[in-house]
């Protein structure tokens, strides 16, 4: 009986421990990024890496995290990667993979990465030309 | 004859009639839009003597050179909806103005003054009260900012902008100016060749100074104080630091000076006092820090195997809990003649250098960098006990990082 309770007590501890992937807030003006310690500030540019194990890494910059990616030689497929939106950016990040990017000086992102990730491409013809930029996917983003 | 003749010219030349234009004094007073009514009639060379009152005016574009003068301090208030003064002309100076409430956007930099592809501008002796941006200067070149007062009330970090802040510019002199409650005291990205000098920098939500991609700049005399996250200078070679105060920048993510991926750079005669870390170093290369005093701070140095090439040279290190920190055991920069307070060899030929090397890591600091909840046991008996054994028996420790001719006696800087 003993056993049995003190078994549970274990197993009930250990499924709270076992940790599941899933994004964690970005606390602005506190976290810091991973690659370039800055403070995460802007909102419209954060990003996040989650990884398979449920470790969260937070960036200011999606260029941040694509060099973090590059750099500590993490395996991209076993990723999940959250980005800020930009027309939204209080709102749900969004699977970097889905969105469509544009690229502009103008931005001015944190890191000069000065990507804006969008939900999808639907009204966003005349930003883009006055952008004069191309719709980007996460595959051609370098 | 030559001389009559270019004398006959030049007298005529100046009594042409429609040439001869004198820059007139122009006082301005506070009814409805005089500001900008103002401006739109003055000639180039003229001067406006903005007389004391409230203007409700914004976006006051000027595009000649002209020089304003406030008479005790007018206050220009944007009604915390629209920009204060766009300057996009050269030789502007704008001085002992209060400009106050901008609006704030978070798709455009709205600034108190913004100042757009000009040089030569002067901005002294304003007041820049609960501004998103105080100085905005953007593709400028020669420009002058003096001796203002720059404040913010808001707590908001993310719609806050940064006091002085300079993007693509060059040969700018940013001198004598006070940041407080911005999100960047000082924010300098691609800017090149310039001075920032005695600038008192406090209490701002972010950083003290930030500096990003701009080479080849000084700065000197300024005080950083009580900034979120302190100074961060990173992604620049050639950077002169020299006798700044960094004071109290404490906090979990907080640098007195955080160096990321600077080259060829001096750091001379600066005082840390007081920080969580003194001055944090990654992928740096040939950076000299000499005749600094670290003091107070949590750990003085933290170096990152990453870094290379850098000289430590007569510092004073005083009542710091780590005097140096790293991740590695791989160690590329050289310590010699520092003050060390934790030293505890002996000199026995009495040349005021210890006759045995000091290792300013502690075994405890490798721990803490491996595993940071560690620090919950720092100074508990076990730790002292393995501080002791690592003296004698060094494992954990790299000992390549060494002083091996530390100082008995504190430096005079």
């Amino acid at each position: 009986m003993k056993t049995s309770v003190l078994v549970t007590t274990l197993l009930v501890i250990l499924s709270f421990t076992s940790c599941k992937p899933e994004f964690e807030p970005i606390n602005y003006g506190h976290d810091a990024c991973m690659q370039c310690k800055m403070t995460i500030m802007d909102k419209r540019y954060a990003a996040e890496i989650v990884t398979k194990k449920g470790k969260t890494f937070k960036f200011d910059d999606i260029a941040c995290l694509k060099k973090y990616i590059k750099e500590e030689n993490l395996p991209e497929t076993d990723l999940m990667v959250f980005i800020a939106d930009y027309n939204n950016a209080d709102g749900k990040f969004l699977d970097a993979r889905q969105v469509v990017y544009l690229h502009s000086e103008l931005f001015k992102s944190p890191m000069n990465g000065n990507l804006a990730a969008f939900s999808s491409a639907a009204n966003l013809n005349s930003l883009k030309d006055s952008l004069n930029s191309e719709f980007l996917k996460w595959e051609n983003l370098n | 004859m030559n001389s009559i003749l270019a004398f006959t010219f030049l007298t005529l030349y100046l009594c042409l009639p429609g040439k001869v234009c004198y820059a007139s004094n122009l006082k301005v007073y506070a009814t409805a839009n005089s500001i900008r009514n103002a401006i739109a009639a003055a000639h180039k060379g003229d001067t406006l003597f903005i007389q004391s009152g409230v203007y409700k005016e914004h976006d006051i574009v000027v595009t000649t050179k002209i020089t304003i003068i406030g008479i005790g301090y007018p206050v220009i208030d944007a009604e915390n909806k629209y920009q204060g003064f766009i300057i996009s002309a050269d030789s502007v100076t704008i001085q002992g103005l209060q400009i106050q409430n901008t609006g704030r956007a978070s798709t455009t930099d709205i600034a108190g003054i913004k100042i757009i592809n000009a040089r030569f501008v002067t901005i002294r002796n304003n007041k820049l009260t609960d501004n998103t941006y105080g100085v905005y200067l953007q593709n400028v070149s020669y420009c002058y900012v003096f001796n203002n007062i720059i404040q913010s009330r808001s707590t908001s970090e993310i719609n806050n902008g940064n006091g002085v802040h300079a993007w693509k510019s060059d040969h700018l002199l940013v001198k004598g100016n006070t940041c407080t409650g911005q999100r960047d005291g000082i924010y300098f990205e691609f800017v090149t060749d310039s001075h920032i000098e005695d600038n008192n920098s406090y209490s701002n939500l972010r950083y003290g100074l930030h500096f990003m991609f701009s080479h080849d700049d000084t700065y000197t005399h300024n005080i950083f104080k009580d900034n979120g996250a302190g100074v961060a200078v990173m992604y620049s070679h050639g950077v002169i630091m020299k006798d700044n105060e960094f004071i109290h920048n404490w906090g979990d993510a907080s640098y007195g000076l955080l160096l990321k991926e600077i080259t060829d750079s001096k750091i001379e005669h600066n005082h840390f006092l007081k920080n969580t870390v003194g001055i944090h170093m990654e992928g740096t290369t040939r950076v000299d820090v000499k005749h600094c005093l670290f003091e107070d701070n949590g750990w003085a140095l933290r170096v990152q195997a990453s870094c290379s090439g850098s000289n430590f040279m007569e510092n004073n290190f005083i009542g710091n809990s780590f005097d140096v920190a790293t991740n590695g055991t791989l160690m590329l920069n050289f310590f010699n003649h520092n003050y060390w307070d934790k030293y505890d060899g002996y000199d026995l030929d009495k040349n005021n250098i210890g006759d045995v090397p000091y290792y300013p890591v502690s075994v405890y600091s490798v721990v803490t960098e491996k595993i940071p909840d560690a620090m919950i046991l720092y100074h508990s008996f076990l730790t002292d006990i393995m501080d002791k054994v690592e003296k004698v028996l060094p494992t954990m420790i790299p000992d390549k990082l060494k002083d091996d001719n530390p100082m008995m006696k504190k430096l005079k800087l």
